[in-house]
Order: structure tokens, then C-alpha cells, then sequence
């Protein structure tokens, strides 16, 4: 059984067709990474995933690990295994970022059957990673994500899918805008996540967080379909040469879009 | 049993405050006349009118209606169910009124630390009335509202803690209040707070009840508050869900001092609390923070008054409120600055969450400022909670209430953490998920 399966997704906010038939099937072990100009889909499909209400599913389905993902809530999504690196993270004023993060890394182990976090174990576990992806404890007294740098979003980000430790984890841009030494921490954790029993689905417009995470497939889409699959050299490709050359054989026929 | 009849309003008062004068034929005169100068001024005044913009978003048909009587003599609650009614765990002096009464058996006010008196009223006006009489319902009286003038026609009983000049509490006094009776009756539970000079103590009062009837509770709290003091207060409602609760609480405040009053409204069917502070010296510190959850058809009206009369004073003023159901919040913030008032700092701020579609707010500051040389702010926000917000927490896993609750928490998280007494803060904190889920 593949780990996620879409089949013709279409999707539109209020009344316009923004995914217009994504089929994309991700196994277990594979790491695949979604280009594409802007405004083409890519984070309206990745909210579809995450169960953001915003978006109204008007044909096709979705199964993660052979369950209907669409008929999920979106803390059940979580819970099942499912994590989303945000784009554009909410500020949470007043939530203190270590009490966030224990109480949905215990929301997450209840659903799996495992054993509650106590204060101790929960720090522990928490600085190993703070450690591993050379971030500094203040981030854990801070409130979740207020004040916080663009880098230091994508960081808290990468921090909080470190913890929860998903089984797909989806990555929305989380290398956009970053310097270099943030890239390396994301880098660094999306690299200590890949394993053969996860799946991680990496959406970008640049090859550097490619270079630290090899993707097995790249898709491309445009105007809410993908409209080409790759092997990495398509990613390449794509940041040498740009978009046209591919929008040109679309638009010719060239590619079955 | 003295029962008010239900067709006329303040007349049905007349023959219990009647039937209760005899009982206090021995209490010190000076007393008795307030006493009764207070009575002929309630019947004079009558209850406030809906027509009356001070009283316009609270309904007193209930307080009118209902035929409350004077609580009768009840068999006491065991001291736990009485610890279990308000959570956090308490230590340092305590002071338990049943039904307005002082009940002895489940009070600790043992400590005696030198120069320092708490007790209660009822004891004190035998024992030692002088130490009462200079402000003992003379504060409050001055910015009185009718139920100020009703609740010192039948005070007799509260707590009173008088510190002497440099003393100084380590441990915060609390005062319960608590009711428990299943007749409808009215109570006037009074506290009366004397710092000195230099002075130092954390008061808490609580108001809650054993039961679920409609009772009706008319505090009156006072503070007469000396220079260079430091005075902190909290005040937490957690009275019945059937319960009217109509309070008045009036600092004076002299120069130097720290005052800061914490306001926290859980309970009850119709809440009204008016606040008063007079800044009466120079450098004064004054806060008057409050939260308020409100659900079902509940009622809650924060009215506050800050009288800035002397320069260089700073007063703060933060209280936010959560309403769900068809509740109903109100807050109406006054800030009088006086011409003499120059280099005053005064801060207000009023934010609201609604909850849902029914649920009301009427926001209100209100300032009148004659001094030129001052720094006047005050904000009010309505809001939600944010969806973005509540949907970042759901996919990380937690549950709606859960994330709910958490935004909730974080919402009225700094008005919380500035309560001077971290335990009932963070059992505050800890019982918001659960006042929520009740609610
Ligand atoms: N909530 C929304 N309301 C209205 N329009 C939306 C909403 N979300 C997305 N869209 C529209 O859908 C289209 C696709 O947007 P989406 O954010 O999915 O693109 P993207 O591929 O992620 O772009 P980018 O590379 O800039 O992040 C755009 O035209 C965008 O304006
Ligand atoms: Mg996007």
C-alpha cells in the first residue's frame, strides 16, 4: 500500500478551480519534491492535505496509508501522522512554545498508544533535537512564533516535525528566504527524518535544500495540475534554465497536461 | 424567617431592616446612625432606573423580583467541602464567612504578627470598635451607589485586617465568603482593609457558594490605604450560577503607595462590580485588573473609576473577557484627571473575545481630563478567536477544545500572571480549560 494517494484532486476557494486533477502517488522511504511558478497550486494542495476548511474538495479523493484522508479532521491528520511545514506559520501571542509542543507531542503519543511525556522526558527529548539542528533554548520560552524572524519561523517548524516525528511530513517553502546557516539546520532535520518508513513531500522553488535531501521524484505543476515528473535532474533543470522551456511544450501539447 | 414581599421594590426591604434593628440595640452608636442614615437614603433613592446610564446594560429584575430574606442561622459545611469550592491550595490566614456570618471553627487567623490585626467585624465592634470607626462604611458611602446605601443599612459582619505602620504579611489573608442555603436570601459581606505607612499584605476574597440557588450578594469592600503602602488585592466570583452578585469596592489611596486590584468573574447569574480609586497623594501606583468568562445567559458589568487628584500618579487598567452563549459583558472605565492631576500616566485597555454569535459587549471609556500636562491612553478591542490560529494547533494534533482552550489561556495569560499570588495564578490557568468546558 502506498503511504499517500491522490487521485484527480480538484479543489477551489469560494468559487474558483485552483487544483484542477493532481494525481500523485508517494510510497514509504521516498522523498519527492513539487516546483512550480507561483500561484500554480502548490500550497492550496498542501493545505487540502493538511485539512485547512478554506478549500472545498469538489472531486477525487485522497487515501493516506489506504484511509480517507478528506473525511479527517485535521488533528486526527496529526495524529495519524501527517505533519505540515507551513509557508507562512501563525504567531500564537501568549502560547508558550514548549507548552504548545508537549501537549500536541502528547495528543499525537495518546493516539499511538504510547506513554504520556512527563516534564523530564519531554525536555530531554526536546534539547536533543534543539541540539541537532543548532538551535538555541530561548526558542523554548518564547511565545510560538511571535517576533520571530522569517528564519526562525522555518526553523520552529522544522523543530516542532523533529519532535512530533511524523510519518509524512510535508515541507511548504521551509528553505525559502533563509540564510545560510538556517538552511543547514532545516536541512539537517529534514535529512535526519528520511527513513523507509516515512515519506516526505518537499515543495520548493530552489535546489539548495535539494542538494542536502536528494528527492526520488520531482513533480512540476502548473496551473493546478502537475504537468511533468522527473528524476532530480528535473530539479536541476528547473534552476538552470527556468520555467519556459517547460511551459512552452505544455502549451504546444507536447506534455498531457 | 423575614420574607420581602415581591410587589414593591425597596419597601419590601422596610420590614426586615425592621425586624433587624432590635438585634442591634448594643452595637456602638456611631454605627447605628450610619446604619440608619443608610436605610432612610436607600428608601430615599430606591433602585437605580433602567433610565439611569450608570445602571442601563444591568437588568435588576431578579434582584427586584426575587423576595429575598435575611439569611437564618444554618448548620456549617465541613472546612474541606469549604477548601474544595475554590481549587488552589491555600496557606497563611484565613477567614470563612457562612452566609455572611463569621464562622470561627473554619477560619485560621491565629497568626499575630505584632501590629497586625485580622478578624472579624462582628468580634471587633465588641471587642475593640475604635480601630473600626474611622473608616468602616464611611469609604465607600462617599461614591455610594443604592446598593452601597442598602448594604450598610444590614452590615454586620466581614472581615477586617488592619496593619500598622511597617508591618508586613508574608503570606496572603483570604477571606471566603460563602453561601450556603437553598432559600433565596441576601447577604452584606463586608472587608475593610486598614494599611499603614509602609505597610504590606496580598488580600484575596472569594465568593462562592455550596449550592446552586438564586441568592442575592451585596459586598462592599473598602481600603484605606496609607502612604508609601503596598496593598494587593484579588477578588474572585466564583458564586453560584443562579446567583446575583452586586459588589462595590472603594480604595483611598495615599501618596507613595502600590494598589493593585486583581478582578476575576466566573460565576454567577447577573454580576455588577463597581470599582473606585482616589489617588489622593502624589506617586501612587494604582491597578485595577479584571477577567471575566462569561456563558449561558450570564451577566457581567465591570464598571471602574479612577480619580487621579494629585500629580505624577500612574494608574493600569487591563481586563479582558471571554463571552460564549448569550452572555453579556460590560465594561465601562471612568478616568477622572483634576486640574491639579499635571504628569499623570494613566493606561486603559479593554479587549473582548466573543465566542459566539449572541454573545454581547459594550465597551465604554470614559475620560475626563482638566489637567494639560498628561499621558492619557486607553484601547478597546472585540475580537474572535483567530481560525488560522485555532487550525495551526489542530494540525499539530490537538484537539479542538484543547486548542481551544489554549488560545483562550494565552488570550487572558497576561492579566493572569500579573495576580501578586502565584498559586491561585496558576490554578487559575490550570481550571480556565476545565471552567471553559463546563461553561
Ligand atoms: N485562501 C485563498 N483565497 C483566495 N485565493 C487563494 C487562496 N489560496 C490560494 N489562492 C489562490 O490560488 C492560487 C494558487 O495559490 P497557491 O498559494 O496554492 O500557489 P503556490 O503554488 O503555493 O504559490 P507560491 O509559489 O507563490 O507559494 C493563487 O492564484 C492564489 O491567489
Ligand atoms: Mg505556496
Amino acid at each position: 500500500m502506498s503511504m499517500l494517494e491522490i487521485k484527480n484532486l480538484h479543489a477551489r476557494v469560494e468559487s474558483k478551480e485552483i487544483l484542477k486533477g493532481i494525481n500523485l502517488t508517494v510510497n514509504k522511504g521516498e522523498v519527492h519534491a513539487i516546483m512550480g511558478l507561483n500561484g500554480s497550486g502548490k500550497s492550496t494542495l498542501a493545505n487540502v492535505l493538511s485539512g485547512k476548511d478554506d478549500y472545498t474538495v469538489t472531486e477525487g479523493e485522497i487515501l493516506f496509508e489506504g484511509n480517507d484522508l478528506l473525511d479527517m479532521d485535521p488533528e486526527e491528520r496529526a495524529r495519524a501522522g501527517v505533519f505540515m511545514a507551513f509557508q507562512y506559520p501563525v504567531e500564537l501571542p501568549g502560547v508558550n512554545n514548549t507548552y504548545f509542543l508537549k501537549a500536541a507531542a502528547n495528543a499525537i503519543r495518546k493516539e499511538r498508544g504510547e506513554e504520556q511525556l512527563d516534564a523530564m522526558d519531554f525536555m530531554k527529548l526536546v534539547r536533543e533535537k534543539l541540539k541537532v539542528l543548532e538551535i538555541g533554548e530561548d526558542l523554548l520560552k518564547r511565545e510560538v512564533n511571535v517576533g520571530f524572524s522569517g528564519g526562525e519561523k522555518k526553523r520552529n517548524e522544522i523543530f516542532q516535525m523533529a519532535v512530533l516525528n511524523p510519518s509524512l511530513a510535508i515541507l511548504d517553502e521551509t528553505d525559502s528566504g533563509l540564510d545560510i546557516d538556517a538552511l543547514r539546520a532545516v536541512g539537517h532535520g529534514v535529512t535526519k527524518l528520511r527513513s523507509a518508513d516515512r515519506a516526505i513531500v518537499v515543495i520548493t522553488h530552489y535546489q539548495r535544500l535539494l542538494n542536502y535531501i536528494e528527492p526520488d521524484i520531482v513533480h512540476v505543476m502548473m496551473d493546478g495540475k502537475i504537468v511533468r515528473s522527473g528524476d532530480k535532474s528535473l530539479a536541476l533543470q528547473l534552476e538552470n534554465e527556468g520555467y519556459a522551456w517547460l511551459e512552452e511544450e505544455v502549451r504546444s501539447g507536447l506534455v498531457t497536461a | 424567617m423575614t420574607h420581602i414581599s415581591q410587589q414593591n421594590d425597596t419597601a419590601s426591604y422596610s420590614s426586615a431592616f425592621n425586624a433587624f434593628l432590635p438585634d442591634r440595640v448594643t452595637e456602638p452608636q456611631w454605627l447605628n446612625s450610619i446604619r440608619r442614615d443608610a436605610f432612610s437614603l436607600f428608601q430615599t433613592e430606591g433602585f437605580p432606573s433602567r433610565n439611569n446610564e450608570e445602571w442601563r446594560f444591568t437588568p435588576l429584575n431578579q434582584v427586584k423580583e426575587t423576595g429575598y430574606s435575611r439569611p437564618e442561622p444554618v448548620e456549617h459545611p465541613s472546612l474541606e467541602a469549604i477548601e474544595s469550592l475554590t481549587g488552589y491550595s491555600k496557606t497563611g490566614p484565613q477567614l470563612v464567612f457562612i452566609n455572611g456570618v463569621y464562622a470561627p471553627e473554619l477560619s485560621r487567623n491565629a497568626i499575630q504578627t505584632k501590629g497586625v490585626q485580622i478578624g472579624s467585624i462582628s468580634e471587633l465592634l465588641q471587642s475593640n470598635d475604635e480601630i473600626l470607626q474611622p473608616h468602616l462604611a464611611q469609604l465607600a458611602s462617599q461614591t455610594a451607589t443604592p446598593f452601597v446605601s442598602l448594604h450598610n443599612s444590614f452590615m454586620e459582619d466581614g472581615a477586617a485586617v488592619i496593619l500598622d505602620a511597617n508591618t508586613q504579611l508574608s503570606e496572603p489573608v483570604t477571606i471566603l465568603y460563602v453561601t450556603h442555603s437553598e432559600q433565596p436570601i441576601f447577604m452584606v459581606p463586608h472587608t475593610l482593609v486598614v494599611a499603614g505607612r509602609s505597610s504590606h499584605a496580598s488580600v484575596v476574597e472569594v465568593f462562592a457558594s455550596t449550592m446552586g440557588a438564586n441568592y442575592f450578594s451585596i459586598p462592599v469592600t473598602e481600603f484605606a490605604i496609607g502612604e508609601n503602602s503596598d496593598i494587593r488585592h484579588v477578588r474572585l466570583n466564583m458564586e453560584a450560577s443562579n446567583a446575583a452578585h452586586i459588589s462595590y469596592t472603594h480604595a483611598e489611596i495615599q501618596r507613595d503607595a502600590i494598589f493593585a486590584s486583581h478582578n476575576v468573574c466566573l460565576g454567577g447569574e447577573l454580576t455588577r462590580n463597581d470599582f473606585y480609586a482616589g489617588l489622593r497623594g502624589e506617586n501612587i501606583h494604582c491597578t485595577l485588573n479584571g477577567v471575566y468568562l462569561g456563558s449561558g445567559k450570564q451577566i457581567i458589568d465591570n464598571h471602574t473609576s479612577i480619580d487621579h487628584a494629585m500629580p505624577h500618579c500612574e494608574s493600569h487598567e487591563l481586563y479582558k473577557g471571554i463571552l460564549d452563549g448569550e452572555s453579556q459583558g460590560v465594561f465601562n472605565g471612568k478616568i477622572f484627571v483634576r486640574l491639579d492631576a499635571q504628569k499623570t500616566d494613566a493606561k486603559q485597555t479593554s479587549q473582548v473575545v466573543l465566542l459566539s454569535d449572541l454573545a454581547r459587549v459594550n465597551s465604554k471609556p470614559q475620560l475626563e481630563i482638566f489637567a494639560d500636562d498628561v499621558k492619557c491612553t486607553h484601547g478597546a478591542t472585540i475580537g474572535q478567536i483567530s481560525k488560522e490560529a485555532l487550525f495551526y494547533l489542530r494540525s499539530r494534533g490537538l484537539s479542538k477544545t484543547d486548542a481551544m482552550a489554549m488560545l483562550i489561556q494565552a488570550f487572558v495569560a497576561d492579566v493572569i500572571v500579573r495576580i501578586p499570588i502565584s498559586e491561585l495564578a496558576d490554578d487559575l490557568n490550570a481550571m480556565l480549560p476545565e471552567l471553559l468546558e463546563r461553561k
